[in-house]
């Protein structure tokens, strides 16, 4: 619907002001989306980036850890919990990445034969629905948390673990944003590829 | 409290539409018990409070160690692939194995079962057995739908041999699902299921599987004469060179990540991160266009790994100097290796991928909390529990039930989803029958491996699918795979029938 509209409304905006008027809102409003689903996919290469290092501290802190205790029979309390720390965010943070790039797992059996259109319905219907409420309810709930967490300066609930574990606590209404975002971007950056194949991924 | 029987069923009837309706699973699982009670919660049958332990739920999903290995056990998966690894295996396979049909299919099969041993990702084996293999299998005159058929149910091995994602997910949901039943029973003192239980109770069936599979191969060729493959197409493959130390590798990193779980130096987790790390290294020393200096290093680097392992036997007064020496080499490997894979740019893409992946796994272990929670605001559990007090025949009635059940929605829903949705329900209920949990644990993995073949939405089909040549119809290819389901069901009742193949080998290790 939304892409017969420049057409129509281009050969028609010097006859009429309405069209006119119509065809200028319609642009300014595809360059906020265009500017919204630019913004979403820079936001998700940050994401992307901080998972990769994560990843990397997770791993190098694991694999510390063993040889320290294999080998050396001791070990830090805090290498252990920068390795949970790391998996924590990343485990949390890698949710919004995958949408970005709608990785999410898909079952297909109808969708294959689902019209483009269709297709486009589901994806508004299933974030205006799920999507939303969901991370919307994750986030109303784990904020609160979070920030009694950080005024406290709640510190791992290891002993003699790292502090700052606001900071993992603060991992879920992020991911909650994000994943509104990210949702939010996905349908948008479709609007206008009418009968567009189903992206297998 | 009681349970609702209407909003269980609305809530089942919501999410399969749901699922069914091609939005991200992701989004079904959280979003329609979402729904649902909401409307619980305006008709007065729903306590809100039980929605607030969501965040709490997360939060124990970010901290729970068993799922490090997740996202470790992904990269070595996909840096095997991508390294070109196990690609060399499988050529290494090929040619080994010379003219003979026979010779063919079971080093397949035996290479297959490596790759699943040293981690197994399903849909990367079955690319890269679809595009190296299954050409060869083809040009030894097997037919199209036994050479298909092999490929989709070896490639899918990686996810019953373990180490494997199903068994460390599984051992999650049925190690809470027992501790639930054993509390429910008035027992305490909890002797905890670990991963490591699970890993030694799948093996042996595991196995059997792969000789159910090799049995059926052998029948089945079993008229057919040694064939002449021409020299000029064996050439084509003999590229792929370094055939010692491509199959060497595979046994160190089996050794790396099993073996130090079995001897007790590391949990199953550091095993995962291990693995990656001696992947890192082989992969950057059997690198092709490969700088000298970091091959040397990350060469030095798997002697030393090897050497971490037996620094125990080292007499006291050298080992702290030596060890510490050792540690070093390690260390500088890794870097090295990172350093050298980054630069020939395979690295980067296997990073990437493997933050997609976890994303998607922990996406469904978020949104299976919120399912979960809703499932119990509604008293689902005391529901589920009449029920199967209620079926005949005890513990098998259920048992039967439970198990038909998994392998109907395998045919619609992948592994993770079908584990996230039926182990926290009928879980308790049938631990509490007195079933051991291994067994159980078993039982399901052996059951999910149909998921992946059952079409429509077999993964593995769709993988093969992908690669597999286009003259192949889609209809060849299901019914490929209706003898290896039949193989797979025999294991189940062969396991279900005597539970010692699963219980033998964790009270031999662990006991």
């Amino acid at each position: 619907m939304h892409s017969n509209w420049p057409g129509i409304a281009g050969q028609l905006s010097l006859s009429t002001p309405g069209m006119y008027v119509l065809d200028v809102c319609e642009r300014i409003g595809d360059a906020m989306i265009d500017r919204f689903t630019r913004f979403a996919d820079q936001l998700n290469k940050a994401t992307l980036v901080l998972c990769i290092l994560l990843f990397a501290t997770m791993a190098g802190s694991t694999i510390a850890t063993v040889v320290m205790r294999h080998v050396f029979n001791s070990g830090f309390l805090w290498l252990q919990d920068l390795g949970m720390f790391a998996f924590g965010l990343l485990a949390i943070l890698s949710l919004p990445c995958a949408l970005n790039v709608d990785r999410h797992v898909r079952v297909d059996i109808f969708r294959v034969r689902q019209s483009g259109t269709m297709q486009k319905r589901t994806d508004w219907f299933g974030t205006a629905f799920f999507l939303i409420p969901v991370f919307l309810l994750l986030l109303v709930y784990s904020l609160p948390e979070f920030t009694i967490s950080l005024a406290i300066g709640e510190s791992s609930p290891q002993i003699g673990g790292l502090p700052f574990y606001f900071i993992v606590k603060a991992g879920i209404p992020v991911c909650a944003v994000l994943m509104l975002v990210q949702g939010v971007a996905l349908v948008l950056r479709r609007r206008g590829k009418i009968g567009d194949q189903l992206d297998v991924g | 409290m009681e349970g609702h029987a209407f909003y269980i069923i609305l809530l089942f009837a919501s999410l399969f539409m749901a699922i069914l309706s091609g939005m991200p699973a992701l989004f079904a699982i959280a979003g329609a018990p979402l729904l649902v009670a909401g409307i619980g919660i305006l008709a007065g049958s729903f306590e809100p409070s039980f929605l607030h332990a969501f965040p709490q739920r997360v939060l124990g999903m970010m901290g729970n160690q068993l799922f490090i290995a997740l996202p470790l056990f992904v990269f070595m998966g996909l840096l095997l692939e991508k390294s070109g690894l196990a690609r060399g295996m499988l050529f290494a396979a090929n040619r080994l194995s010379g003219n003979s049909s026979r010779a063919l299919v079971l080093s397949v099969l035996a290479v297959s079962t490596l790759i699943a041993a040293t981690t197994g990702i399903v849909g990367a084996t079955i690319i890269m057995l679809g595009a190296i293999s299954y050409p060869a299998l083809i040009r030894a005159g097997i037919s199209q739908k036994l050479a298909s058929g092999l490929v989709v149910s070896a490639g899918t091995l990686g996810q019953i041999i373990p180490p494997s994602i199903v068994l460390i997910i599984l051992s999650d949901q049925i190690s809470t699902a027992y501790q639930e039943a054993q509390r429910a029973k008035g027992v305490f003192a909890i002797e905890p299921v670990t991963v490591s239980d699970i890993f030694a109770g799948a093996a042996a069936p595991g196995l059997l599987l792969v000789f159910l599979y090799a049995g059926y191969l052998v029948f089945k060729l079993r008229g057919d004469t040694a064939k002449a493959v021409p020299a000029k197409e064996m050439q084509i493959e003999d590229r792929e060179q370094k055939s010692l130390s491509l199959l060497l590798s595979p046994l160190f990193l089996i050794l790396a990540v099993l073996g130090s779980i079995i001897f007790g130096i590391a949990t199953p987790s550091e095993a995962a991160a291990i693995g990656a790390g001696g992947t890192l290294l082989l992969a950057s020393m059997l690198q092709e266009r490969q700088n000298r200096g970091s091959s040397l290093l990350s060469s030095a680097g798997v002697v030393a790994m090897l050497a971490l392992g037996m620094t125990q036997a080292l007499p006291a007064d050298l080992k702290f100097p030596l060890s510490l020496a050792v540690s070093g080499i390690f260390g500088l490997g890794l870097l090295a290796a990172t350093y050298d894979l980054l630069k020939s740019r395979n690295l980067g893409p296997v990073l990437v991928e493997t933050v997609y992946l976890t994303g998607m796994i922990f996406g469904i272990v978020l949104a299976a909390s919120l399912l979960s929670l809703v499932f119990r605001g509604f008293g689902g559990d005391i529901l589920f529990n009449e029920l199967a007090v209620n079926l005949p025949g005890e513990k098998w009635g259920a048992l039967l039930v439970v198990m038909l059940l998994v392998f109907m929605l395998g045919f619609i829903l992948e592994f993770i989803e079908i584990i996230f949705i039926v182990v926290p329900i009928a879980g308790p209920v049938l631990l509490g029958l007195d079933i051991n949990p291994v067994w159980l644990a078993v039982l399901f993995a052996l059951n999910l491996q149909t998921s992946f073949l059952t079409p429509p939405f077999g993964v593995a089909l769709f993988y093969f699918r992908s690669v597999a040549p286009p003259d192949i119809e889609t209809a060849t290819i299901y019914r490929a795979v209706v003898p290896f389901v039949i193989l797979q069901l025999i294991a189940l009742f062969i396991v279900a029938m005597f539970p010692q193949i699963a219980l033998y080998l964790p009270q031999l290790l662990f006991r």
